[in-house]
């Protein structure tokens, strides 16, 4: 579509120390964000985390108790939801149930008395999410998945600058928002405009966006991108709520640690002295003896193993804790139930992080 | 699944109690279109004479005050059940239940108690005799229809249909009549008939506030069994029960467009 005049047309929002209570609760404590303009950033957290209210304050359904929200360095204070130039998608797809699909789509220019060449542009976004045949129908004579593309054509229709995204894909099953993540980044791709996701998803967060927030206890956890956020979380409630990694507490003192039976390993990682978790990704541990080239190494016994197609999972007691594995098949075959064996990963892939109050041992 | 015992029982205890609430009906609309001068059961022969004798002038007039006051009590009951819905449901204010429960006892409050007070109230201020004091009496007992309906469907409407409204170029008042108020129509509708059916049967506080001057339906056809047994009332009634039919049509076409609508 009109690439070239919509890549100039992105707001940048700017999230300037914004704290929110409802009654003594305390959602948002202070959190600051930059979100540049045409990107797609995530907002990622379980529920409570503060990710709904932080985008319902973006969108001017709440107001902050104490900082600002800017777009393109411009204060959003006293600006209603209905001048922000937005397109917006809901979990529960908020169609207008007494409106036609044509009616629902044409709502947003209808209202913002942008009728010129109204059907062409409504027929031009119903195709964009492919239901060009469906202009007359309900919303309730659809499937979710149809609903949501209407949604989304709804959304994108007046070409807004931003669009927010209320957890758009959680109510579809597993197979229909795989597909549907791909259009969403395929329409954003083309729009240039800048998308702000909500989501408790990791792998969508991970898997759409050019950067992920993480949320808790309504604080910004860590900004940064998937990869980045994958490789170096900052914190052991990063890199539990991302999921998949081991961790380990320890007892940090320099370059190295101490697990709870002794075990010492060589470590990396941004927490200081003291107490640690020790990140390990369970598909960068190996098995066997080897020579000593400094790897960590320790004896370890299979608990389990699962066969996962490319690889196989095992899961051993390591010094007290249970570690989870991801080695080829073919290098496997000493994996056993009760087999005695040697699990080894290199130092520069343990990652020390400052340790998570309360936290747990083992694979998150 | 039900063994056929149990389903030749259920459907014996489904016909008696059709029969017990029917066949009164049934007896009525027979009678009211009796060629007998008397309130004869089964009638001798058939004829529209007792309908062609509410065409005279005093059984009109009740009609027409009936549907004045049923009406603007419809109106009415709407005008305060809506927006005392909404606070109801989105806010939270000190005795909120408080007040959800007294709307519900405007209902259980029994006639004859409503009608004394309401009397008594309206009397020094003017009210009593006058058709807007009668509207205002119905009102009382109207509200809670309207209230209940519609507290029942806002309680799951879908906030995000409002925000989506906004975030889409509406003010939130344009939200509200482009979105919400057509969502919720059929409830609305459904609580204003039930008001206006209330008040149009409605005849102990009809008796006090109107009926020394004014003679609604309900006050004329209770004079009518008090003085003579003519087969009139019968027809009255008749007309009643297609009204209620009416109504009830009306409902059920809300109610139907209402399920349609994803809660």
């Amino acid at each position: 579509m009109h690439d070239g005049r919509r890549k100039q047309d992105a707001t940048g929002v700017r999230i300037d120390g914004v704290s929110k209570a409802f009654g003594s609760r305390a959602v948002l404590r202070d959190c600051s964000l930059d979100i540049e303009a045409g990107t797609f950033v995530t907002l990622l957290g379980a529920s409570g985390s503060g990710k709904t209210t932080l985008l319902r304050i973006i969108a001017g359904f709440l107001s902050a108790d104490r900082g600002d929200i800017l777009f393109d360095g411009r204060s959003m204070r006293g600006v209603p939801t209905h001048r922000r130039r937005l397109g917006m998608m809901f979990q529960s797809y908020a169609l207008f149930p007494h409106m036609s699909v044509f009616d629902n789509v044409a709502y947003a220019l209808r209202m913002r008395g942008d009728t010129d060449r109204l059907a062409a542009r409504v027929g031009e976004a119903l195709e964009l999410v492919r239901l060009e045949g469906y202009a007359q129908q309900r919303p309730d004579r659809l499937s979710g998945g149809q609903r949501q593309r209407v949604a989304m054509a709804r959304a994108v229709v007046a070409n807004p600058p931003l669009l927010l995204l209320d957890e758009p894909l959680s109510a579809l099953d597993k197979e229909l928002r795989e597909q549907l993540q791909v259009e969403i980044k395929t329409i954003h791709r083309s729009a240039g405009t800048t998308f702000i996701n909500v989501t408790h998803d990791q792998g969508e967060a991970l898997g759409m966006s050019d950067s992920v927030v993480v949320m808790g206890n309504g604080v910004i956890q860590q900004a940064a991108s998937p990869q980045e956020l994958w490789n170096r979380p900052v914190s052991a409630f990063v890199a539990r709520f991302l999921g998949g990694s081991n961790l380990l507490r320890a007892e940090r003192r320099g370059a190295e640690a101490r697990l709870a039976d002794g075990t010492v390993m060589k470590v990396h990682g941004p927490a200081p002295d003291g107490p640690v978790e020790l990140a390990v990704r369970p598909e960068l541990v190996t098995i066997g003896e080897g020579a000593d080239d400094g790897a960590n190494a320790v004896p370890a016994t299979v608990r389990e193993t699962i066969f996962l197609g490319e690889a196989i999972k095992i899961v051993a007691d390591v010094a007290g804790h249970t570690l989870e594995a991801r080695v080829p098949v073919a290098r496997a075959e000493a994996a056993r139930p009760g087999a005695r064996l040697v699990l080894r990963w290199r130092p520069e892939d343990t990652l020390a992080l400052p340790a998570e109050a309360g936290g747990k041992d083992g694979a998150a | 699944m039900i063994s056929r015992t149990e389903a030749r029982v259920l459907w014996f205890c489904a016909t008696v109690a059709l029969f017990y609430l029917l066949f009164p009906v049934v007896v009525v609309m027979t009678v009211s279109f009796s060629s007998s001068k008397f309130l004869d059961f089964p009638p001798p022969g058939y004829s529209l004479q007792w309908y062609r004798a509410l065409l005279d002038e005093g059984w009109l007039s009740s009609y027409w005050i009936t549907f004045q006051v049923g009406t603007l009590t419809a109106l009415f009951s709407t005008l305060v059940g809506v927006p005392a819905a909404f606070a109801l449901a989105r806010y939270d204010f000190p005795f909120r239940r408080s007040f959800e429960a007294l709307l519900l006892a405007a209902i259980i409050v029994p006639p004859i108690i409503k009608a004394i007070s309401l009397y008594l109230f309206f009397a020094p201020i003017g009210l009593a005799n006058t058709v807007l004091g009668l509207v205002l009496g119905h009102t009382v007992t109207g509200v809670p229809y309207v209230v209940i309906n519609l507290l029942a469907t806002l309680k799951g409407y879908d906030r995000d249909l409002e925000r989506a409204a906004q975030a889409h170029g509406a003010t939130p008042l344009q939200a509200i009549r482009t979105v919400t108020l057509p969502v919720l129509a059929p409830s609305v509708l459904v609580g204003a008939v039930f008001a206006f059916l209330q008040s149009a049967q409605e005849l102990l506080v009809a008796l006090f506030l109107l009926g020394t001057v004014e003679k609604p339906l309900a006050v004329r056809m209770w004079e009518g069994v008090r003085i003579s047994l003519s087969p009139t009332i019968a027809a009255a009634s008749g007309t009643l029960v297609v009204l209620a039919l009416a109504a009830l049509a009306v409902v059920a076409l809300a109610l139907r467009s209402r399920r349609r609508a994803p809660a």
